[in-house]
């Protein structure tokens, strides 16, 4: 609580400058994973943190300061998004993308037989090598890809809000997201053989 | 009736790749009770796609943990001079 009087005793400079040091890099990486480009993080960082201080008294005690900055920022990166989205190039790829064939499959069908990991999900997550490699692995993804993933399975939006963001389909929309999935699944299978 | 029959040839034919896209949806509810039949019941005929079910469903997992921790485990950090030009641009705007 008194630490919480001592934030809002600061001047709004000393208030961005604290959150620069304390939750910059999280942030930067956060816009970094779904804008894919340094300096459109760049900018959606220092727009949330304009955001931020101008609207202060949004902020409760009870939410963490990392969650609430999280909370705009996200918004920030969506607007970011849907400005991209009337880039024709950019579509194209994205349809292009979904119009491909995964590996794994030939005519439809399983080129080789598919087997179930052999670590469940509570333990994979237990170690914290793993989480590193799941980390990393999302950030492998090609572009369009890791956005599609992020968007739903991290930030949990609705089909049809992320469609609304990137301009797409439905039928594109769940291409992509099993083609992410797929990449991702393969990724972690390997990570257990090794 | 003719749409029975469609669904029908939907169901039966239903081949490993589509069976599989399916199931890449989250949440569930955004396929139609066909779309969840025929995957349903292409899986139990085939131990390949029975895999493949689960290791999504514990993708799924792993991402709803991955969801709740990305802010402290995100590896990308701010170069010093990323830090300034946050600091020169903030104070430039704070002064306007």
């Amino acid at each position: 609580m008194a630490e919480q009087d001592d934030n809002l005793s600061q001047s709004p400079a000393e208030q961005a400058e604290r959150w620069i040091n304390e939750h910059g890099d999280a942030l930067f990486g956060f816009a970094l994973r779904r804008l894919g480009k340094a300096e459109d993080a760049e900018d959606a960082v220092q727009e949330t943190l304009l955001g931020a201080l101008q609207s202060q008294a949004g902020f409760r005690e009870e939410a963490a300061e990392r969650t609430w900055l999280i909370g705009i920022l996200r918004h920030k990166i969506f607007d970011a998004l849907r400005k991209r989205s009337s880039e024709q190039a950019r579509l194209e790829r994205i349809r292009e993308q979904a119009g491909e064939t995964a590996e794994c499959f030939q005519g439809g069908y399983w080129r080789e037989r598919h087997n179930q990991w052999s670590h469940s999900a509570e333990n994979l997550m237990a170690s914290q090598e793993f989480r590193a490699f799941f980390q990393q692995s999302i950030d492998e993804l090609p572009d369009t890809l890791r956005l599609v993933y992020c968007l739903r399975e991290l930030d949990g939006l609705d089909s049809e809000t992320i469609c609304e963001i990137l301009g797409v389909s439905q039928t594109n929309l769940w291409t992509l997201m099993h083609r992410a999935k797929i990449q991702l699944r393969e990724k972690v299978a390997q990570w257990q053989e090794e | 009736m003719k749409r029975f029959f469609t669904i029908l040839w939907y169901v039966l034919t239903l081949r490993c790749e589509e069976a599989d896209r399916l199931r890449a949806v989250t949440p569930r509810s955004d396929l139609t009770w066909w779309q969840k039949l025929g995957e349903g019941l292409h899986v139990i005929g085939c131990r390949s796609c029975w895999n493949a079910r689960r290791n999504f469903q514990q993708l799924h997992q792993i991402s709803l943990h991955a969801s709740q921790h990305e802010a402290e485990e995100v590896p990308a950090t701010l170069t010093p001079d990323a830090k300034q030009r946050l600091r020169d641009a903030l104070r430039s705007k704070l002064n306007d």
